[in-house]
């Protein structure tokens, strides 16, 4: 074996020992699902796992602004009224949208096209 | 046009009534409409903007917060002009309002109200993405939020077993977050941060 072809399989097996350690990307892609991270939030793990997880927060940013994320976002949709205010409010848009355009009107109100 | 008060429209917004909701839609909305075409908008960011607007304006009635000498139609402008603004110079926005803003304008806009509209922001792009999944997502995500056992949600949305439907929380939510990941707002709110 040549010097050359020695010095490659050194440093791909230290590029796969790399990988296996800092793979924070595929890490999180593997591991953190939807699934587990759901898991996470609603104290749905054993303990030790839990452990670990609070562990890896800490040392992950990224899973830490992923969990933050999730939690913001339950947080959101209990906001039931603004919700269906909001539904309420994007029938009314949608309504009088398509009636303007049935109307070619787009800026008047549609008691005045009527008139 | 029925005229509605400023009381009746305050109420009507806290009860979801459909007929005050259309009224303000028909008074106001041309105006808010006009203003953003004027303003390098289209009516798609006129559409959102009146709709921000109108959730801001609840948020601050059922926290005692609107200012009740305000006329609604003043304050609802200026909420929309505010918004408008702030996303044409999102990063200056404080600057724009001292500058640009209309004097009669700043005087219905304070830091309190800025406050409000920078800490909702992110709520309203996650509630609107959760309207643009199907209604069965919705639901789904809707009853686990509730905290309905699966063995129920399972039941009430006919789903075959408890596993599918836990399944199909998750694909819902996946889709959910993968939406707003990819939504420009998000990004540019994240770089806020």
């Amino acid at each position: 074996m040549t010097r050359d072809s020695k010095n490659w399989k050194t440093r791909i097996k230290i590029l796969k020992l790399c990988l296996t350690i800092f793979p924070e990307k595929n890490f999180i892609m593997k591991k953190y699902t939807t699934e587990n991270i759901d898991r996470y939030i609603h104290n749905e793990m054993p303990p030790s796992e839990k452990q670990q997880w609070d562990k890896e927060r800490k040392a992950y940013k990224k899973l830490d602004k992923e969990i933050i994320l999730y939690k913001e976002i339950e947080e959101a949709l209990r906001e039931k009224d603004i919700i269906r205010l909001r539904k309420a409010l994007l029938k009314i848009i949608k309504t009088n949208s398509s009636y303007e355009e049935n109307n070619n009107c787009h800026l008047c109100e549609p008691s005045q096209k009527t008139a | 046009m029925k005229h509605y008060s400023n009381n009746k429209i305050i109420n009507g917004i806290l009860q979801n009534d459909n007929l005050v909701l259309q009224y303000i839609y028909n008074k106001y909305y041309s105006g808010i409409n006009l203003h953003i075409l004027k303003n390098n908008g289209t009516k798609e960011d006129a559409d959102d903007i009146f709709q921000e607007g109108i959730i801001i304006i609840y948020r601050k009635i059922k926290n005692n917060q609107f200012p009740l000498k305000c006329s609604f139609g003043t304050y609802l402008y200026s909420v929309c002009k505010l918004l408008w603004l702030k996303q044409l110079r999102k990063e200056k926005t404080k600057f724009l309002i001292k500058e640009r803003l209309p004097i009669y304008l700043k005087r219905n806009i304070n830091q309190n109200l800025i406050d409000a509209i920078e800490k909702k922001e992110r709520y309203s792009l996650y509630q609107k993405y959760f309207l643009k999944l199907g209604k069965d997502c919705q639901k789904t995500l809707q009853l686990f939020l509730d905290e309905v056992s699966i063995k129920n949600i399972a039941k009430i949305m006919g789903y075959k077993n408890e596993n599918y439907a836990k399944k199909k929380k998750y694909k819902c939510k996946e889709n959910l977050i993968n939406n707003i990941k990819n939504d420009t707002r998000f990004k540019e709110l994240e770089n806020e941060n």
